[in-house]
């Protein structure tokens, strides 16, 4: 009896040891290594053991011998074997023993030889603990599942939080929520196949991580354990770790609150770099611009509209007539009608990048210039995915660079991709729609958008949630005009083609009322002139270049120079160096200020020159036309003022 | 899906290559754009309210409002009144026919 208790109060203690022994071990291959080299590689271990999460180091159950080696390219650092060997190149072991490794640098953002080493067995160890699938017991559960589920029925009719999860063989590297961060989302239509190519390729810290999700894994590993700006720069990917490991970092940067963008907007007297503050977003629209013939805008165009609360207004209701405050965030291709070939856009020749417009130029551009009308309509999302929709936009703003493909990676699919990967929510994850329109149809049967803003056309209209195309705007102004005015002509558009002297004529007789029908009627005659013009300078421009003089020469090299200058608006990180990655921070903001608006001078001068070049370029009978047109618009101006001051109008201070 | 956005258009080009008929449209977009400026009604004196840009933005729905007899109401005007009426103490009571008439008169 005795004995059996010795027994057994032997083997609890013997447990106990074993626990607190239990856990990643590094061992230092000492073999040929001087007491100095030792001492110095033994340190470099150690401060790695202790930037390790405890989660790592108890799951990671283990001892992973460490060595130098020869055997090696020389400008590698490290790697690791499949399961518990690591090796360091053996050229810096001189500058790691003597100490001028902590000094020399590298120019790229670990700083120095000695953090790189410390961020390569970091790296090297992220990947044994990647491949040794130490997932959390909710996540192996939902793996064993969907793994079961597929192997008994097959892909189709998978549920939406299968996709992605069956047959999972990493930790993390797998994972669709560390797949749709990192920049591999959805393939759409395949089932949660994931993209081949990361196009996340601006603003890396180390491009080496976009070759392939383990690599992306252990280099955002090595910043999030070293780097206490990766909570700023990268704050979802952070948040993913830190959730993962239940555990961050002590050292930790304080984050500004909002983010930096570069406006795209084409008014060039304006500096282009803004910010948004997510605190400040009272929800988040899908921006729809209706389709018409054009063959690219079939199936409309979809974007999302932020919409921003005026500074000292609190959230709410009201915020949504702060037109001037909101912004557009729009994938766009850059293709415009002259040239855009169909088989370009659809092999994904076009560069898709995503642009920050102000929604007044947004407006503009398609119900006046395309005549296309705009629908707006609120996404059920909650605050918080709110504001990581808005983080998720500027993430991609600063380090996305696509390829456009009007089928299969057009602007829904891009806007769907960044409400999914913003989001996580989980209506999202299973949808599939490409076309922009039938996007929103499948947004509004999931309960993620509502429509209902839309069913009383005219509080639709003045509410915001509608934008109708000036198409019909003009001919309500035309009917205004027949019954004020004895006019002969029946339509609009032979109005329209009149003589801008010939509509003159009426300017003096028509009241008020027929006065603003006219100013608009005006405006439309003047942008159908613009139309005209834009195709017979193209047509000159052609014929010119071919005739290699022809007077273009002066418009062309000040055409190039703007070119030169304005290619950092679709490419922001350009105006950046390469010492930073993800989000600017405010020690890159300043850079960024100077140099965004240094360009943005030299090209409100350039283009101020071409304006003259190019004016020059017109037909003199359309050139006077248009002078014409402007004359009368000018008229219909002051003819209204003198009506409004002669009835003794309001006057604005 | 075309985008008429003149900085997209000048950005492509310069990485892709600066070909002829890319150089158009970006020809075309500037003709555009230094020609919408004629369109704006604004006066360059200092920042009253009349220069908000809230209320510039309101011409076109300002115009629409007083032709069509108050038949189409779009949001810019509706923007436009309600910060009219915030700051502006005559347009506190007004009608709205009398401020969109007010906007665009200016």
């Amino acid at each position: 009896m005795r004995s059996l208790n010795a027994w057994l109060l032997m083997g609890a203690m013997l447990l106990l040891g074993n626990t607190a022994q239990a856990g990643l071990q590094l061992q230092l291959k000492t073999e040929g290594l001087s007491p100095a080299q030792q001492q110095a590689s033994q340190a470099l271990l150690d401060e790695a053991m202790q930037a390790l999460p405890p989660r790592f180091i108890e799951q990671l159950d283990r001892r992973i011998d460490v060595g130098w080696t020869d055997d090696m390219p020389s400008n590698a650092y490290g790697q690791a074997s499949l399961v518990s060997e690591l090796d360091l190149n053996r050229n810096l072991l001189a500058s790691l023993t003597d100490g001028s490794a902590a000094t020399k640098k590298t120019y790229r953002p670990h700083g120095t030889v000695r953090r790189e080493m410390l961020a390569t067995v970091l790296h090297e160890l992220t990947h044994i603990y990647d491949r040794s699938r130490f997932w959390p017991a909710a996540e192996r559960t939902l793996i064993q599942h969907c793994t079961r589920r597929t192997n008994s029925s097959g892909l189709i009719g998978i549920p939406d939080e299968c996709r992605g999860q069956s047959d999972r063989r990493f930790t993390l590297s797998d994972d669709p929520r560390l797949l749709d961060l990192a920049g591999w989302p959805q393939y759409v239509g395949r089932r949660g196949e994931r993209e081949q190519y990361n196009r996340q390729i601006a603003r890396s810290p180390d491009i080496y991580e976009t070759s392939s999700p383990k690599e992306f894994v252990a280099v955002n590993m090595e910043y999030f354990l070293l780097d206490p700006s990766y909570v700023c720069r990268r704050p979802a990917l952070y948040r993913y770790y830190k959730e993962h490991f239940g555990w961050a970092p002590a050292a930790k940067d304080t984050c500004g609150k909002s983010f930096a963008f570069l406006n795209a907007g084409n008014d060039f007297a304006k500096q282009p770099l803004g910010q948004v503050d997510p605190e400040r977003v009272y929800a988040v629209d899908y921006l729809l611009a209706e389709a018409n013939q054009n063959w690219v805008s079939r199936w409309g165009h979809s974007m999302l509209r932020l919409v921003i609360c005026a500074p000292g207004r609190p959230r709410g209701p009201d915020c949504r007539l702060d037109l001037d405050q909101h912004l557009v965030l729009s994938y766009r291709a850059f293709v415009g009608d002259v040239q855009l070939s169909s088989w370009d856009g659809l092999v994904g020749k076009y560069p898709s990048r995503l642009f920050v417009l102000p929604l007044a130029q947004v407006i503009d551009e398609y119900t006046k210039t395309e005549l296309r009308s705009l629908a707006s309509v609120p996404l059920n999302l909650s605050r918080n995915e709110i504001e990581d929709v808005v983080e998720h936009a500027a993430e991609m703003h600063w380090s996305y660079d696509g390829n456009y493909f009007f089928l299969s990676n057009n602007c829904a699919v891009e806007g769907l991709k960044l409400l999914r990967s913003g989001t996580n929510n989980a209506k999202l994850v299973g949808l599939d729609n490409i076309m922009p329109n039938g996007l929103l149809e499948v947004l509004k049967g999931r309960g993620l958008a509502d429509t209902s803003v839309l069913d009383d056309p005219r509080e639709a209209l003045r509410l915001g949630y509608r934008f109708d195309s000036f198409r019909d705007r003009y001919q309500a102004m035309f009917e205004v005009l027949k019954k004020h005015l004895p006019i002969k002509q029946d339509k609009v558009e032979d109005w329209l083609a009149l003589k801008a002297e010939e509509r003159r004529q009426w300017i003096d007789q028509a009241d008020l009322r027929t006065s603003a029908a006219l100013l608009l009627l005006e405006q439309a005659a003047f942008r159908q002139q613009l139309v005209l013009a834009q195709d017979e300078v193209k047509q000159r421009y052609l014929g010119a270049r071919e005739l290699k003089s022809g007077g273009m020469d002066k418009a062309n090299a000040t055409l190039k120079q703007i070119l030169a200058n304005s290619g950092f608006l679709s490419r922001p990180a350009e105006l950046l160096g390469t010492g930073g990655y993800g989000l600017p921070q405010p020690s890159e903001w300043q850079r960024l200020e100077s140099e965004s608006s240094l360009r943005q001078k030299q090209l409100q001068a350039l283009t101020g020159d071409l304006d003259k070049e190019v004016r020059a370029l017109l037909d003199p009978s359309r050139a006077a036309e248009m002078a014409a047109n402007e004359a009368n618009l000018k008229q219909v101006g002051e003819h209204l003022r003198k009506l409004h001051k002669a009835a003794g109008g309001l006057e604005l201070p | 899906m075309r985008s008429p956005l003149i900085v997209a258009t000048l950005g492509l080009l310069l990485l892709a290559d600066v070909t002829q008929a890319h150089t158009l449209v970006a020809t075309s977009n500037i003709l555009i754009n230094a020609t919408r400026r004629t369109l704006d009604f604004t006066s360059d004196t200092t920042t009253s309210i009349r220069d908000a840009k809230i209320v510039r933005e309101a011409h076109d729905d300002a115009a629409s409002f007083v032709a069509s007899d108050g038949d189409i109401r779009g949001a810019h005007l509706e923007a436009a009144l309600n910060l009219l009426r915030t700051r502006v103490p005559e347009a506190r009571d007004a009608s709205d026919q009398v401020i969109a008439e007010a906007i665009l008169a200016l």
